[in-house]
Parts: C-alpha cells; structure tokens; sequence
C-alpha cells in the first residue's frame, strides 16, 4: 500500500488483501463490476431487479418541477414499469410482476385496473 | 431509464491519533492501525468536513499535482481498507459470534470458596458480592478436580494447549489438592498430546518456601492481590480481626520473587476510596518489592460504597495512569521492557488487532468451576446461582451459554455501536456490569470515556513506538506470548 | 359493358396488393403485436406474444418477416408477415442466465441476430454482471452462441442500449449508431473503425426507429439520417445528414446547423427525396417542438412548423411518405399531414403502445 502504512497484523491483513485483490484484477478474473457504483459516471444498470435503482420517483421531473412529466402522467407508467423508471411506486418488472400489466392495455384510460401490488 | 445518483465518499469509521509528529488511524472495522501519509491525511481531513464524490476528489488531487494515475490509486487504496465509504454504505459488519461449539481453553478451578483474609471490598464477600454459598462445598474435593480436568481435555477439542488457573477463596488455602491436580493434569494432559499451563492466585499470606518451591518448579504463574505499601495494603487488605495484612506477606513475597523464576510475578492492586496513588504503589510494588508487572483495576462496585472511588477520585487515577504511561513509553523506546501491565496488555490487543465480539472470553474459551463442580462462566461468578451454567460431571448447559453469550456481544449492546474503542472493550466485563446494571449485556457506561482516553493514549504510545521503535513492538508480541 | 367488367377485372386484381399495403406494426401493452391499418384508421389484428413485452421490432432485410425482441423473459420472436403468423418464439433466459438485449438487426441470411447485450449469471451465492458485449444471436439454434466483451474505450454508460443498428448487405460489418459511430467485424466481435459522429439526443428512451425505418429497408446499403457532429476543441454541436455506404464503410456528412437539443430521428419519403424530423427546443417546461422538412438532394431545411408535442414520443412515417405519425407513450397516433404540416386526426390503437417502434410494411 502506497498511502497507508499498516502497523498492526490487522493492517498487514489488509494490505494482503489487497494485493491479492489487485493481482487478480490483473490477471482480469475480478470483478471490477464490484465497485461499479462508485465510478465517475455510475453504469446505470437494472439486472437484477427494479429496487437495486435509486431513482428519485415520479412526482418530478429532472429540473424539479412537473412540466417535463408526461400529460397526463399515466401515459408514463408503462413506460417506466418496463424500464424500471420509479422503483418504488412501480412495481419491479423484472423479478416479481412481469405481468402487472396484464389487467389494462391503455394505462390512461384504465388506470383502476391496475392492481396494487404489496412488497 | 435510472437516474443513479451522484456517490459521495464520506470518512469510515476510525479514530484519528498523533503521535511523533505522525498521523494514524485505528480503523474500527477491523481493528488495525495505519500511519497516514500526508495525502491520505489531507483527503481525509477534506472528506471530514463534507463527503465528496469521486470526481471531485480527484479533480481536487490532481489540483494539488498528483497525476491522474496517483489520484485514483489513493481514492481505491483507501476505499479497498474502508478508511473512505461511500455514502450508502451501511455501517461496518459486527464482529460474527464465535461458533457455538468453540473449543474450551482455560478453566479456572475455584478449589476453595473459603479466605483467611477479610478484605473489605472483595466481591465474592463483600457488599456487592452475587455469589451464594450457602450450603454449598468450601473445599473442592480431589474428585471433582480430576473431573473438571477430564472435562477440559474433552472440552478443548482440537486445541493443542490448555490452561488451568487456580482460584478461591485464598487459593493456597487448599494447596494439598493444587499439588495433586497439577500432578494429574500434567499427567492426563500428556497422555492425550496436549500442553497445559498453569497460574494462580494468591493474598500471598500462606506463602511457605515449600509452595515457592514446587511453584517454581512447575512453572507455575502467580498473581499476587495486592494494594500497595504498608498504610494502603493495611487499609482494607485485612483480616478478619482488622488487622492489615502488609507485615505478613512481605517476607514471604521477597522469598517468592527470590524463589520463583521460572514465571513472571504480577501484582494486582485494587484502587479504592483512599488507595488512589497509582505512581506511589506502582513504585514500591515493582520496586521495592521486586515485582515483574503490576496491573491496576478500579473496584467493582455498585456505586455508592464507601470504598469506591469518585469521580474526583477516578480523575487522580487516570493522571497517574498517564504519568506511568510516559514511562512506559520512555522505557520502549529504549528498548526495556516497564511492569506497568495496563499499558502492556493494550499494546499487545493492539499488535493483534483484536477486534473483539465479547468482552473476553468468559463462557467461550474460559469457564469457572466452584468447588461443587458447578460450571460457570468465569472465575466471578462462581457459586452465584444466578449464573450457573451447568456442572462438569453434567456438562455444559447450552442454553444458558447461548443467553450469556448473546447479551454480552458487542453487538447487542446499543451504547457500544457508536464506540470507536468497541473493537478492543466490545463493552466491558460481564461481572461489572451485573453488579452494576444487574445485566451482563449491559455496557459498562460508567467507564466509556475512561475507556476511550486510555485507549486513545495507548494508541499514542504505539504510534510512537512504531515510528520510533518498531523493534520493539515487533519483539514484544513474541515476548507476551511465553509469559 | 366489356370494357367495365375488364376495368373491374384489373381492379379486382389489384386488390390483394392493396390489402397488404399500409399496416403498421406496433409493439403494446400487454405483450402484444398490433396491427393497424393506415387505411381505416383501425386495429385489425393484436397478435399476442408468448415471451413478453415487445420492446423492439426490426424487419428483416426482405422484409418478409418481422423480429420482435421481448423484454420480460428476453425473448425473440418471429413474425411471418405473409401468413400473419408467429412463426417463432423462444427466450434467452434459463434460471441462471438473463440477457438484457435492446433491440439488434437481423443479418441479411435471416439466420443471426446481432446486438449489445449484458449478461446476468445467477451463481450461488451472487449475480454476475457483464460488460456490455457484441452478441450474436442463432435465431435457428435460439441462442447465443458467440459474445465479446465491448472494447474498454467503448464501454460508456449507456453502452448497452440507445444505440440504432444497421448491418452491411453482406453480412460483414455490423453498425453501432451512439455517441459515436462504431463498425464491428461480424466475424471476430471487434470493433475495427469508429465514427465521430453521434446520433443526437431523443427524449427518453426510444431509439429503434432512428432513422433507416422505412428508407433503409428500400435501400439497404445505405444509411442516413441525422448526426451530431462537435468540434474537437470547444465541443460545439452541429448537426447534419450524414449517408453511410454499409457495404464500403464510408460515409459522407453535410452539416447543416446548430445542434437543437433533440432531434427525433430522419424519416424519408419513399422516393428519397425529403426527409422529416422533430426538433425540440427547451427541455422540461420550456420544451418547444417542430418538424422541420429536409430537401434531401440539397440537404437544406426547407420548412418548418410549430406542434404541440407530448413529453416523450416517437416519430413515425406511414408507407407512402404522405403523413407523420406522433406516437409512443400513449395509445394515441397523431397524424400531421407532411405536406401542411397540420395535425389532420387522431387514432385509437387501444394499447398503449411500447417503446418498440413502428414499422410499416409495404
């Protein structure tokens, strides 16, 4: 370790650890993907499930207010649910409720049918 | 499409420390100590103020002339050790219990309940004390010894050292079955390729040259209880008539330090209301009388006694403590070896890096057995029927251990997980808390900040010592592991 | 009398042709295929899809046959234009293994599918995520059966979706249209030229009918549509129409002005001649949207007209080039004559339709 000089065995596990770490990420068999999250610009990724997303909702747009929605808003939330736009309000397509689209085709006009799905 | 939001790296858990004109971390996640350069310094005193993300950091870095290439090692060197977290991270994963079937390591046999001293303050008959023996055995019998041997050599499983210590009540006070127990169990611990260690404790006033003797000659570690000079000794170390104990044993601990040198020889001094001067007793301890270590401990008290200390009082200790402590490091850094033993043992936690899930190994790897053959978590709790955790001809009863052991991890107690000096006091002992909470998962409130300014001066000393001396640090985790 | 029942006889003829002619395909809620007459204005057929939500549709390059890319169980399903049948539908995804796939073209054999895909292995005690990879699809074997991890320097976010496809009529190269343009060698997985030329920003998420939907399939050698092009220095956008020979890898760019913030792709007439997109201006609030039409053979804006424009859309062309479809996130198609630039109708297709684009067969 270049910055942290380890001065207990605690430590020196760590910086073992470490290059242990960096000798397979040469060798290219780590998974960088690891730390994905961290990066500068963060891959945004939905693989495993729509609640992994930290996505801010529906109730605003990207500038805050609500010009940027969808008029009315209902015309997103097909949309949305497919790509795991508003985890939280909208169920998680990939894992649980792929077919929580099934009750209603036009979501703008047939909104009640849409069940409510409980965690 | 996922919007992720921006991560900001925030500090981790540690405690940051100076020493030598360096600067360190205790890093609580682990329990190991880093000396910083001055990079990680800065950054970390940056990230102190308010958390950054990732592309700020190393904007600010390369601001300051550090290559691109620099800047991200730093940020993934200190993150890799979770000096740096970022901001979702949950808090740092409690210490995992130990499993349950852990192999037993050390017993102590409390081979009599009985003491031909009456010291005021003692816990197993004073005010405060928990235990209950009425009607219970006062000597242990040969019997039950060889048993509880026999138990801790099944007990200890793949363990290739066992240890007995020996207990009371005054210990010597059955001394015929000390000898003949520690002729079996060498005996038995041979027989099924295990080494065993033995140690006791004594008020010293039994001491006769034939017991010197055959403790040096089995290697026999001795702590003596002890409070200092004559007037200190005398003031509660007494007998039942209230007479001070201090002219008898002092002939007899200048023939046991004379006589015995196949161990180290360590007093423990129990502060009290009056017993306060740590530098004075620690002076005629180690040097008048010639001990080798010399370990202080405040008394366990509920509170309000009249022999326990103040807060005033606990103030005077902890000065001295630090005054010992300067030498302590002094004496290191010149490469001797100082009997003050409150610094010593935190130094060697440290150069472990123990990170601990209970406050020792009571229940775990240590068990107490009182006279009759009851099992019970450590030597504190025997004969306390609120305790008992099985016998030895029976065994250990699981649930109860499970119970003891669940209240007292570190990560039941609420106080704790805040406490960066968690990894090392992971709440403190199970008896002091019992008797002062009257819960042995209760976190010893009453020592934190104690606590955590002796560790943090302890980590001090290490710093300097690692800066100054590392050798020494090296050689003395060798060292403490043949004491 | 003769002469009647003759011209009758021609008319009749001529019927079954104009039966195929005008049917938008459009991918819906839930899990179906539409199909809707440009004629009549109405759904005539809703073919429903076994492996889930279309989120992508691609006709094949003799456009017999219509591909669809499904997103719940990442599935491909063929549809046989002709006989109006599914004639083909399996998934990609076992217990342990999921694709995320965006859409893709179909090499001209109809045999291999190629797109960016992510894969997701479940292990036991983990899920393993990859790098986006180049991702050969057997629509025979109804696998994959080759993938290699995206170049490094390609590997931004958003790699694995956003992207227009194209492929060149040999088979040979395989086109990314993104934030740059990168070909990729069929035969090895690997990138071997790149483009600076980007595709220009879209509100949301559609991009399969970027450009080429109705032109490409006519001229399958060639792709155009419109670019962004920056300067290297202050980054200035520029956007232009750009023809990409396929076959040859080259390309010839015109830039025309300033980038606006969101351009909806070129739809082109059939005799190639004009070209039509959406401007939008603003963002949020202050969005402003306009179609503006393209003189293709002086590569000029030649008009312009201000419509009220929802937040997210898709802009489509029907078959004969003489309307424009607003469409997506609804189940709503406006209809904007291309010459007057009115809105002339609305339709109802029942569903709301998916982000998986429009194709119209001819």
């Amino acid at each position: 370790m270049k910055h942290l000089r380890p001065l207990n065995k605690k430590a020196v596990q760590i910086e073992q650890a470490q290059v242990e770490h960096a000798r397979m990420e040469q060798a290219g068999s780590m998974l960088e993907e690891d730390v994905v999250a961290l990066q500068q610009q963060p891959r945004p990724h939905v693989p495993m499930g729509c609640s992994l997303a930290f996505s801010p909702g529906w109730e605003v747009d990207a500038g805050g207010g609500t010009a940027g929605l969808c008029q009315p808003v209902e015309r997103d939330i097909y949309d949305c649910y497919v790509t795991c736009f508003w985890p939280v309000q909208v169920p998680d397509h990939v894992n649980y409720s792929p077919d929580w689209a099934s009750n209603c085709a036009v979501a703008t006009k047939d909104w009640r049918n849409l069940d409510l799905v409980f965690p | 499409m996922t919007v992720m939001t921006a991560h900001r790296y925030r500090p981790g858990e540690y405690h940051s420390f100076a020493a030598e004109g360096a600067d360190f971390i205790y890093l609580v996640s682990a329990g190991a100590i880093f000396q910083l350069d001055e990079a990680s310094h800065r950054l970390l005193q940056r990230l102190e103020q308010s958390p950054l993300g990732h592309a700020e950091i190393a904007r600010k870095l390369t601001e300051e002339g550090y290559d691109a290439a620099d800047a991200e090692a730093l940020i993934r060197e200190l993150r890799f050790a979770g000096v740096i977290v970022p901001d979702e991270a949950r808090r740092a994963l409690p210490p995992s219990s130990p499993p349950k079937d852990f192999p037993l390591q050390a017993l102590v046999l409390n081979i009599t309940n009985q003491c031909n001293l009456a010291c005021t303050y003692c816990y197993e008959f004073g005010a405060d004390k928990i235990a209950t023996p009425q009607g219970k055995k006062k000597y242990m019998t040969i019997d039950t010894a060889k048993t509880s041997v026999d138990f801790l050599l099944e007990q200890s499983a793949g363990r290739k050292g066992v240890h007995i210590t020996f207990f009371g009540g005054e210990t010597l006070m059955n001394f015929p079955l000390l000898k003949e127990v520690v002729a079996y169990a060498t005996e038995q611990a041979s027989a099924a390729g295990k080494t065993i260690g033995f140690s006791l404790t004594t008020n010293a006033t039994l001491l006769t040259p034939e017991i010197i003797a055959f403790l040096s000659d089995n290697a026999i570690g001795v702590t003596v209880s002890m409070d200092g000079p004559p007037d200190l000794q005398d003031k509660r170390r007494v007998y039942k008539n209230g007479k001070g104990s201090y002219a008898v044993i002092e002939p007899r601990l200048r023939a046991l330090i004379a006589g015995h040198k196949t161990r180290a020889i360590t007093a423990r001094v129990t502060l009290t209301e009056g017993v306060t001067d740590v530098i004075r007793i620690y002076r005629h301890l180690k040097e008048d009388l010639g001990f080798h270590e010399v370990g202080f401990a405040p008394v366990t008290s509920q509170g309000e006694r009249d022999y326990s200390i103040g807060a005033e009082g606990m103030e005077g200790v902890l000065a001295q403590f630090h005054a010992l402590a300067d030498e302590w490091l002094e004496s290191a850094l010149q490469g001797r070896s100082h009997g003050f033993s409150n610094v010593s043992e935190t130094i060697s936690e440290l150069i472990q890096g123990v990170h601990k899930s209970h406050p020792c190994g009571a229940g775990l790897g240590l068990l107490g057995v009182s006279p009759s053959g009851d099992l019970s978590p450590c030597h504190r709790f025997t004969d306390a029927d609120t305790h008992t955790m099985g016998h030895i001809s029976s065994g250990i009863d699981r649930d109860k251990q499970s119970d003891f052991l669940a209240r007292g991890h570190v990560d039941a107690k609420y106080d704790c997980q805040s406490c960066w000096a968690r990894p090392l006091c992971a709440g403190g002992c199970h008896h002091e808390a019992f008797v002062r909470y009257g819960d042995t998962g209760h976190a010893n409130l009453h020592y934190c900040d104690w606590i955590r300014e002796w560790t943090d001066r302890c980590l001090q000393i290490y710093g300097a010592l690692a800066a100054r001396n590392p050798e020494f640090l090296e050689r003395f985790a060798a060292r403490k592991a043949l004491a | 009398m003769k002469i009647l029942r003759t011209v009758l006889a021609v008319c009749l003829s001529l019927l079954p042709l104009q039966a195929q002619a005008g049917i938008m395909y459009l991918g819906g809620y839930p899990n179906v295929l539409i199909l809707f007459d440009e004629t009549s204005g109405t759904v005539t057929k809703r073919v429903p899809l076994a492996s889930g939500l279309p989120t992508a549709l691609r006709e094949s390059v003799d456009r017999k046959k219509i591909y669809v890319s499904t997103i719940t169980t990442s599935g491909m399903e063929t549809y046989d234009v002709a006989t109006g049948k599914v004639t083909d539908s399996f998934s990609l995804n076992t217990p342990t293994l999921r694709y995320r796939i965006y859409g893709g073209v179909p090499d001209p054999t109809g045999r291999y599918f190629y797109t960016v895909a992510q894969r997701i292995d479940k292990e036991i005690d983990r899920y393993k995520i990859s790098k986006p990879q180049y991702t050969v699809i057997d629509l025979k074997l109804k696998k994959v059966i080759r993938a290699v991890d995206v170049a490094t320097e390609d590997d931004t976010p958003g790699a694995a979706y956003r992207s227009a496809y194209a492929i060149s009529p040999d088979g040979k190269f395989f086109y990314i249209f993104r934030d740059k343009v990168i070909v990729v060698s069929t035969a090895e997985l690997k990138a071997i030229e790149r483009f600076d030329l980007s595709k220009p920003e879209i509100s949301g998420f559609e991009n399969v009918n970027f450009g080429g939907g109705v032109e490409a399939i006519r001229n399958p050698g060639q792709y155009i549509s419109l670019f962004n092009a920056a300067d290297p220095y202050v980054h200035n956008k520029v956007f232009g129409i750009a023809r990409f020979d396929l076959a040859s890898r080259q390309f010839n760019f015109v830039p025309i002005g300033p980038a606006p913030s969101t351009m909806a792709g070129l739809q082109v007439t059939p005799d190639g001649k004009e070209g039509y997109t959406v401007v939008t201006n603003g963002t949020l609030g202050n969005k402003r949207c306009e179609f503006w039409r393209f003189d293709l053979g002086t590569n000029k804006v030649l008009d312009k007209a201000e419509f009220p424009c929802r937040s997210r859309f898709q802009l489509g062309m029907s078959g004969d080039g003489s309307k424009l479809y607003i469409y997506g996130a609804s189940f709503d198609i406006e209809v904007y004559d291309a010459k007057t630039l009115k809105l002339e109708k609305t339709w109802d297709i029942g569903n709301d339709a998916t982000m998986a684009g429009l194709i119209v067969s001819q």
